[in-house]
């Protein structure tokens, strides 16, 4: 989904030049002369736009035309990052010729890329901006630049001078970022200063892939095709969205994640369709949260519990995507509520198969739609229950409809008022008469 | 003699002549205000200086046709009382306390009966609702997944009310009673919908007599005015507080077939007459 965003434009500054005051004469001369001769460069002083729409891009640079919550429409989140997304800019330049460059550097936003000290210190000075766009051809104007968002989150200054091309690599996505990037696309003179500013331009984006704290003292019970899970509040989980449940069963062998993305650990990733898709089933309520569709042994257990450990929920793992087989998200929560709620997916839309173990972990998500770290995991069994019309029907209770439907309350609600309503009507029709 | 003087002897003398001597017919019937208690009222409003025109016991009272009741009764269907079950089915389920029903009742006072009450047809419409978590299959063990039953019985009967004692003894006390045939609709449900076994769908809808006994207390006396307001600015004649013992046989007259919906239990509830 494009986002339109406001950008101002920028020409390059005039460089100040200093008169030596002792040769007056030889000075004027030399300065006519040179003047000559940079007339024509003088003339087209360089400009550099970025054009009103800048739209996100698949990781095959084609627009990402998928829905997206508002919550999320300016920030680059952790499943942005999973599925190599981009921004598309189209870039209008003045006066650039050969002898300029056209460069994009990504920089936290309060550094300033224009500085040359931060894009190439010296002296032991710590380099704060990174490369990210070295577009020295073509020079057609509007010329389209696909920026990646691993690259401008990337804060990666080891390649120096080059081009970082992060974009290779997703561990960035799992670093856990919560700031402020901003990419300075800048005209650079090629030869004669190449640290010298032209022209610039910038463009800034929050970037949060820092999900939601832990979920804690996760408990389930048991149903049939179903279980109850519960869980506890998430205490520093600010702007929370609600709740990813994420069952495995025991054919499942590869783990779902590998480790906290928020405590800046290296870790996988996020999974970009399942928090974007995870569709909220049931956001009703308060304490209890349960996902349908399976059972525990008749009772709850926690951190394996009579189950044992299942391979694929590893506590503190970030769900990676894809799913390994075995694994599925059986439930979401939409409720900023810390308590939970419940939630009534199954696999596959369908019940969970009596008899059959299921584990089930909880995770947060925030508005970012970010996905926190696993719960612990617990574990169940589907069992059948004796629900009253089976209890009903096995001591020989025979009342009930066919299959196909029956007069219904309401009809016979409906017709007794009719009834009355008719009388009344005809009683006053009496008395009209009268 | 003052003003005040006059309109409460006006008040005293004129209102309760009024009351006595209307005629009573459908759609005029007075408030069955006690003749002595509004001559009170009026000497009071006389004594607290009301200008004559302010006087509620001067106001003659809105036509009278229609009451609604706000009903509030335990009810617990008598299920497993059906011939041929062999075992109790509900009272496992559900266990053995009743749960609240709440319902409304809309009467139709189409014959006014002077000296004595009101007679015509009332529609009562209630619902009721159990909710238990059911049991592993075969087990005493409780699961986490709920078993539901919901009823709705609809009466329509015939409800007399005999206001004679209000409106011509003073005495606030108005008995009643009702019978006549009612429809008890049932669904047992969970957490996929409604229940279904042996190719049958748990809903249906089970018929049966329904009768009533119980009485009303007229609580027009706590406050006149406000009620003699409420009556002109609202149409509302009279507002009771009323206790029944009621009962409804929703079992299609003792058929094995029908799931036995009804009850016999008791209601209160609050009662308007408009």
């Amino acid at each position: 989904m494009s986002s339109p965003l406001r950008f101002w434009r920028r020409t390059a500054p005039p460089t100040g030049v200093r008169v030596p005051s002792r040769f007056p004469v030889a000075f004027a001369a030399t300065a006519l002369g040179a003047g000559l001769l940079f007339v024509p460069a003088l003339a087209a002083a360089q400009t550099v736009t970025v054009g009103s729409s800048v739209i996100r891009v698949t990781s095959e640079n084609k627009e990402d035309t998928s829905s997206r919550p508002s919550s999320t429409a300016q920030t680059i989140t952790r499943a942005d990052c999973e599925a190599d997304q981009g921004f598309q800019f189209q870039i209008s330049t003045t006066g650039y010729t050969s002898s300029y460059t056209l460069e994009a550097w990504a920089g936290r936003s309060s550094v300033d890329c224009k500085a040359s000290g931060n894009r190439t210190p010296t002296n032991g000075a710590v380099q704060k901006c990174w490369k990210i766009y070295d577009g020295s051809l073509p020079r057609t104007t509007p010329q389209t630049v696909n920026l990646r968002v691993r690259d401008i989150m990337a804060n990666d200054v080891s390649a120096g001078q080059n081009y970082v091309n992060a974009a290779k690599d997703s561990t960035v996505c799992g670093t856990g970022i919560d700031d402020t990037f901003k990419v300075s696309f800048l005209i650079l003179p090629v030869t004669s200063n190449p640290d010298s500013v032209a022209a610039d331009e910038t463009f800034t984006k929050r970037v949060d892939t820092l999900g939601p704290d832990k979920v804690s003292n996760v408990a389930a019970s048991a149903g049939e095709g179903r279980l109850l899970v519960t869980w506890g509040a998430v205490t520093s989980g600010s702007e929370l969205y609600g709740y990813n449940l994420y069952c495995a069963d025991a054919n499942s062998t590869i783990p779902i994640g590998t480790a906290d993305a928020g405590t800046g650990d290296d870790a996988s990733v996020s999974d970009a369709s399942i928090t974007a898709d995870a569709s909220v089933e049931d956001a009703s309520v308060g304490a209890d949260a349960s996902v349908q569709d399976a059972s525990v042994d008749g009772s709850s257990s926690n951190d394996g519990g009579t189950c044992g450990p299942n391979v694929a929920l590893v506590e503190g793992a970030v769900p990676a995507s894809p799913l390994p087989d075995g694994v599925w998200l059986c439930g979401s929560v939409n409720s900023a509520t810390a308590a939970g709620a419940s939630a009534t997916i199954g696999r596959d839309k369908k019940a969970l198969k009596n008899g059959e173990k299921i584990w089930v972990a909880v995770a947060a998500v925030d508005q970012a739609l970010n996905i926190g770290p696993l719960s612990a995991a617990v574990c169940g069994t589907p069992q059948p229950v004796d629900d009253f019309y089976e209890v009903y029907v096995a001591d020989g209770g025979t009342a009930g409809c066919s299959m196909h439907g029956s007069a219904g309350g309401i009809g016979v609600g409906v017709g007794l008022g009719g009834g009355l309503a008719a009388l009344a009507l005809l009683r006053r029709r009496r008395g009209g008469r009268r | 003699m003052s003003r005040s003087t006059l309109s409460a002897l006006l008040a005293a003398t004129l209102v309760p002549a009024l009351l006595t001597s209307s005629s009573l017919a459908a759609g005029q019937t007075p408030s069955p205000a006690p003749a002595g208690k509004v001559a009170e009222a009026a000497r009071t409003d006389a004594a607290n200086e009301l200008p004559l025109a302010l006087a509620p016991s001067k106001y003659p009272g809105s036509p009278q046709n229609f009451a609604f009741e706000l009903r509030f009764s335990p009810y617990r269907p008598a299920v497993d009382t059906a011939a041929g079950l062999t075992g109790a089915p509900f009272s496992r389920t559900f266990g053995d306390n009743p749960r609240l029903m709440v319902a409304a009742e809309f009467d139709w006072q189409a014959l006014r009966i002077r000296h004595f009450g009101s007679l015509g047809p009332g529609l009562t419409a209630g619902y009721a609702s159990f909710a238990r978590p059911a049991y592993f299959t075969g087990t005493n063990t409780a699961s986490s997944q709920k078993t539901n039953f919901e009823v709705a019985p609809f009466l329509l009967q015939a409800v007399l009310r005999v206001d004679v004692l209000a409106t011509d003894f003073g005495i606030p006390i108005v008995p009643y009673a009702k019978a006549g045939i009612g429809a008890g609709y049932w669904r047992a449900y969970g957490a996929d919908g409604t229940t279904t076994a042996n190719n049958k769908s748990a809903k249906g809808v089970s018929f049966g007599p329904s009768y009533a006994l119980g009485g009303a207390l007229l609580l027009d006396f706590l406050d006149r005015n406000t009620a003699a307001s409420a009556d002109e600015a609202s149409g509302i004649n009279n507002t009771y507080l009323f206790g029944e013992f009621w009962g409804a046989e929703l079992s299609n007259f003792g058929s094995a077939n029908a799931m036995h919906v009804g009850d016999r239990t008791f209601a209160a509830g609050l009662a308007f007459e408009f």
